[in-house]
């Protein structure tokens, strides 16, 4: 029998890509959980002796992970499998594992607790969506494995105590690891009723098993999370239909693999049907094992349904535990939170524990970068999905007011009450059984000290404990630089909560959650941006990533609403929020001019704001396919605006007010004519709208005699007086027409002095300007190449299908063929000057030597023509973007001389 | 509100609420004793992974009895669960002679710290109906609780988890030796 301690000497077989390790578990009577296994070779930093496997911390607590493995009360439930997990960092110095992570030196990209973490975000963003053979991104290094833990108890008569407690679990650096629960479950099944003498040869079978798949084109498809976020935007059944065509056409295309393929390169059969794919055993031979496991697939959905994918519905339990936590955390009366939350269960399955830890980890936009999630002022968020008391001791250093993780974000799965009287780990524990919330600071210095409990009675303590007016909370998070200029704040309802309740009283799925989580982010994002600055930048500096980290803080801080998704805080993300959020309101608000009498200068100064913004959305997801993935990912999710422009979302309390009623009272129609009625409220606020509100502009007209926009293309809602007054206080468009300040901040390569002087003789008239009407068609031809840009995205073109309205689809096409024949045109003069010149400006692919040129671009529209085909992904769009940039020149030059007649 | 209202209550009727921690040896009958008390029936016997704790009422007192897995690899967690004890039930499994020393050693490491110093002592001698049980006072003898443990309550019973014989004469003398206030 070959035990943990000297299975160095065991041979590896297969590769190890899939699970990295296989370790085993059981119940000794005398000793309590040992490690029993661990193949092909001990999990580096975890020691041997004879009784089994453990680590020490730093600080001298030893640790036993078979205590993970067998978990509290597992006797309780034989015949019922269940499942742990728990996740081990590897310190990148001394290259072994452990179960609190530790500090990363600044060498490493991923690492940096107090500096800018998202400082290189965008950059690690670009470079890290994988491409060609390369199956990891940062999302799956080695450096953090996930293990999946399967146990059961099997009554056994041959046992002195009755009993066998068994377990084994897998070690893989995939998130997605809950695929491999139904093999697991039954290899354990094996594993227990096979003789003592095979068990090790089981584990090895299952290694080899799973290792003799090769599934790197899963892993490729989910580690392009740029496109999974796309992916997991959509919730439109048809559009998924679509992708999911039984050809395959779209979704070998969008995922980019061979739609004949019919098994991997190790030989296996695969099948990819319905979104899902099925990987069989076909190679693999077991030792010991049944054959009939080996005939069972590995399946996977290729969409990864967030940063870990999980079964629980969010609905229930996590939507209960949002609704209790979030007023909570908006009593807080310092600039941080919660910071240590421990959530037990006594009688769900550790499984549903664990997983609702990692759901509360993908709410916070979990495990995105590296190993631990930065947070709070960068501080990181660890996740312990199932911990015993056992760790308490090194959970206690590891997070002490002098550790590197002292103002870290922990949350704490386990099965045991006796967390409850250990408050200083905690300052929240979520009794998940009862759904009862408990603050460490109510209680004061007798906080849960029993004799108090059992004073109140057990229910009595319950309901002091979740008073809402009974808090004060301590001075534990006061070393956060806190303020308490916001406690007039803390008794609101905040959007996300209001949200919450809708959503439970809706028994929406998670699709549907997420979604709206989203657009409510972006709502909020949206009402954090400063007034005050319109800036139209289309890429980041240092300068501005600094801030970033700032702004993300200022959301956390205003909202302390839990749910949180990162990626929308990369700077050039809020710039396309930011920019979309003006395109909406000043389309708006040229809907609402009053014709004829509007003047010309109005009207213009208006549809240069649409220009300035079109043009740098073009410019922007030109630029790359990052930003192209990042443009259609917000296109997705840009909400209706209606709430930002009719509430302070900072202030307002939502409390007693009807959404639906007043979501129902402004809201006309959609844009393409229809009455969506037949829609609850979540399901109208989750509407895709962006992609519209992109192609509204095509119906724009300055020859009718009432509206500036077809009759059908009317805009979702008419002016309130809310959204007026939000106009002027957020966006000071009522500056607009006479300082023209879009302009002179958003045009680095026009003349705002010129501009400002524009004096129409036309004025007062709507129609009959040259200027309006050149301007109107220019910013048709941005649009529509803007469109086509987004077309050509892989599942761009089922996109704009779907969500384009039926007018602005047959005007997109219209203009389109117009486009293609002025490019063939193009084409056919002879070669033009910045095919020579390309060497005088050469472009980095490096994001900043990009946005650098990118400015140059825009600042000297003149040597636009000089860059090299290098800066873009096909040479199609270097000629619509050599286009564009031309047209950008020659409509500033135009522009001017036109002004200059009009003086 | 609750919590006057529950105190007026527990004056009024006497009634009180108190955490019993049952710790031993593995195999020494705690959880069956638990489930006897709690169920008056034997539970299929499993060792205990972690713990057990489960709500006895006995004479207008609530036992919330934590009975945790006396395994060696988790007895070094059992000062875990000493936060706000009452009463300490150690039991022995009077017939496992071999293993009682160990027993007393557990025994008085739990009693020398600071945090037990202040609960009662009840020390069931249990599995009596087994033919070669040492006697309570036997086991009482080989403890030395009247030599080493003068500033502190304790009494060694006798009993047997599977008759119930014991168990509440045990819990009374808990009742009747801890405050009242």
């Amino acid at each position: 029998m070959i035990r943990s301690h000297n299975t160095r000497t065991l041979p590896i077989v297969h590769g190890d890509d899939n699970i990295k390790y296989v370790i085993s578990a059981e119940f000794d009577n005398k000793q309590g959980a040992i490690l029993k296994y661990q193949y092909p070779k001990c999990i580096p930093g975890f020691k041997t002796n004879t009784q089994g496997a453990y680590t020490t911390t730093e600080d001298g607590h030893i640790l036993n992970i078979a205590s993970l493995m067998i978990p509290d009360n597992v006797e309780r439930n034989p015949g019922k499998p269940d499942f742990t997990m728990f996740i081990l960092y590897r310190d990148t110095q001394t290259q072994e594992y452990k179960l609190f992570p530790t500090v990363e030196h600044p060498t490493n990209q991923s690492s940096n607790i107090n500096g800018d973490i998202l400082s290189e975000q965008d950059e690690i963003d670009a470079n890290s969506e994988i491409s060609g053979n390369s199956t990891l991104n940062m999302d799956e290094s080695d450096n953090t494995l996930y293990f999946l833990n399967v146990v059961n108890t099997v009554i056994d008569e041959s046992n002195e105590r009755g009993a066998s407690i068994q377990a084994i679990g897998m070690g893989t650096t995939m998130r997605n690891f809950l695929i491999y629960k139904p093999l697991i479950v039954m290899v354990l099944h094996y594993y227990m009723t096979y003789p003592k003498q095979d068990r090790l040869q089981v584990l090895i079978d299952f290694f080899v098993m799973i290792n003799s798949l090769d599934i790197s084109l899963l892993r490729t498809i989910h580690s392009r999370f740029r496109l999974q976020r796309i992916l997991q935007s959509v919730t439109d059944m048809d559009v998924l239909d679509t992708i999911f065509d039984p050809s395959m056409v779209n979704c070998s295309r969008i995922m980019k693999f061979d739609k004949n393929i019919k098994e991997d390169s190790f030989g296996n059969e695969l099948i990819i049907q319905n979104g899902k794919i099925a990987q069989y055993f076909t190679t693999f031979h077991p030792v010991v094992l049944s054959e009939f496991l080996s005939q069972l697939p590995l399946k996977a959905n290729l969409i990864k349904m967030g940063p870990i994918p999980l079964e629980l519905n969010y609905n229930n339990k996590v939507l209960k535990f949002l609704s209790l936590v979030i007023p909570e955390i908006n009593k807080l009366e310092t600039t941080s939170f919660v910071r240590k939350l421990v959530i037990n269960s006594t009688y769900y399955s550790k499984d549903l524990i664990s997983q609702f830890v990692l759901s509360l980890s993908n709410l916070l936009g979990g495990h995105s970068h590296g190993n631990s999630v930065p947070y709070f002022k960068g501080h990181p968020v660890l996740f312990f999905p199932y911990m015993d008391i056992s760790m308490v001791d090194a959970l206690r250093s590891h997070i002490e007011p002098e550790s590197d993780f002292a103002k870290s974000f922990v949350i704490i799965g386990t099965a045991n009450p006796i967390f409850k009287f250990q408050p200083d780990i905690w300052d929240f524990y979520y009794d998940l059984d009862n759904e009862l919330l408990y603050n460490s600071d109510q209680a004061g210095q007798e906080k849960l000290t029993l004799k108090q409990e059992l004073k109140n009675g057990t229910s009595s303590f319950k309901k002091l404990l979740v008073n809402p007016h009974s808090t004060t909370f301590s001075a534990i998070l006061n070393n956060l630089d806190g303020d308490s200029s916001d406690l007039h704040f803390k008794n609101k309802t905040g959007l996300t909560l209001k949200f919450v309740q809708y959503l439970q009283d809706g028994m929406h799925n998670n699709e549907t959650i997420m979604s709206a989580f989203r657009r409510i982010c972006i709502l909020q994002i949206i009402a954090l941006l400063p007034s005050d600055n319109n800036k139209i930048k289309p890429f980041t500096s240092k300068k501005d990533s600094n801030n970033e980290l700032s702004f993300k803080d200022e959301y956390i801080h205003n909202y302390r609403d839990f749910v949180f998704f990162p990626h929308y805080f990369q700077y050039s993300n809020i710039q396309i929020i930011k920019q979309m959020n003006t395109l909406v309101l000043t389309l708006d608000n040229l809907k609402s001019l009053d014709l004829p009498v509007t003047s010309t200068e109005k009207i213009y100064s208006e549809i240069s704001i649409i220009y300035e913004i079109i043009k740098n959305f073009f410019i922007t997801v030109c630029a790359n396919k990052q930003n192209l993935d990042h443009f259609i990912d917000i296109l997705l999710n840009f909400p209706d605006l209606q709430l930002s422009t009719t509430f302070n979302l900072r202030t307002q309390d939502f409390n007693r007010l009807d959404l639906e009623k007043i979501y129902k009272s402004n809201k006309q129609t959609n844009y393409d004519g229809n009455s969506n009625e037949s829609l609850g409220f979540v399901d109208n606020f989750i509407k895709v709208n962006g992609f519209e509100y992109i192609a509204t502009f095509l119906s724009f007209s300055i020859n009718n005699t009432n509206t500036l926009f077809s009759p059908s293309l009317h805009l979702k809602y008419k002016s309130t007086i809310g959204r007026s007054r939000s106009l002027k206080n957020i966006f000071s468009l009522n500056q607009i027409t006479s300082s023209n300040s879009h302009l002179d901040h958003s045009s680095p390569g026009g003349s705002p002095k010129k501009r400002n002087t524009i004096s129409n003789p036309n004025k007062n008239v709507v129609g009959g300007s040259i200027v309006l009407e050149k301007r109107i068609a220019k910013i048709k031809r941005v649009i529509t190449k803007l469109l086509i840009k987004i077309e050509r995205h892989p599942i761009g073109t089922i996109l704009l299908e779907k969500y384009l309205s039926k007018q602005s689809s047959a005007l997109f096409t219209s203009l389109k063929g117009g486009i293609s024949k002025s490019r063939a045109m193009m084409f056919e003069k002879p070669p033009s000057k910045f095919n020579s010149r390309h060497v005088t400006l050469p472009v980095s692919h490096s994001r900043k030597t990009l946005s650098k040129d990118i400015n140059t671009i825009v600042e000297h529209p003149d040597v636009s023509q000089d860059f090299s085909n290098d800066t873009f992904d096909d040479s199609v769009n270097i000629s619509m973007e050599t286009d564009i940039f031309r047209t950008i020149s020659n409509d500033n030059k135009q522009d001017s001389e036109i002004f200059y007649d009009a003086q | 509100m609750g919590n006057s209202i529950s105190k007026t209550l527990g004056k009024l009727f006497g009634s009180r609420e108190m955490k019993i921690l049952m710790l031993g040896l593995d195999n020494a009958g705690k959880t069956t004793i638990l489930y006897k008390l709690k169920l008056n029936k034997i539970k299929t016997s499993t060792p205990t992974v972690g713990f057990n704790v489960e709500t006895v009422s006995y004479k207008n007192v609530k036992f919330n009895m934590w009975d945790v897995g006396g395994q060696e690899r988790l007895r070094p967690l059992w000062r875990h669960y000493f936060p706000a004890t009452t009463a300490l039930i150690f039991v022995i499994d009077s017939s496992d002679t071999e293993r009682l020393n160990e027993a007393k050693e557990e025994l008085y490491s739990i009693i020398s710290e600071k945090e037990m110093e202040n609960v009662v002592l009840l020390v069931w001698a249990n599995k009596q109906d087994l033919k070669n049980a040492m006697k309570p006072q036997e086991i009482s003898d080989f403890l030395q609780l009247s030599e080493n443990l003068k500033n502190q309550l304790w009494c060694v019973i006798g009993s047997n988890a599977l008759s119930g014989q014991g168990l509440l004469e045990g819990l009374s003398w808990i009742s009747n030796n801890t405050s009242k206030k």
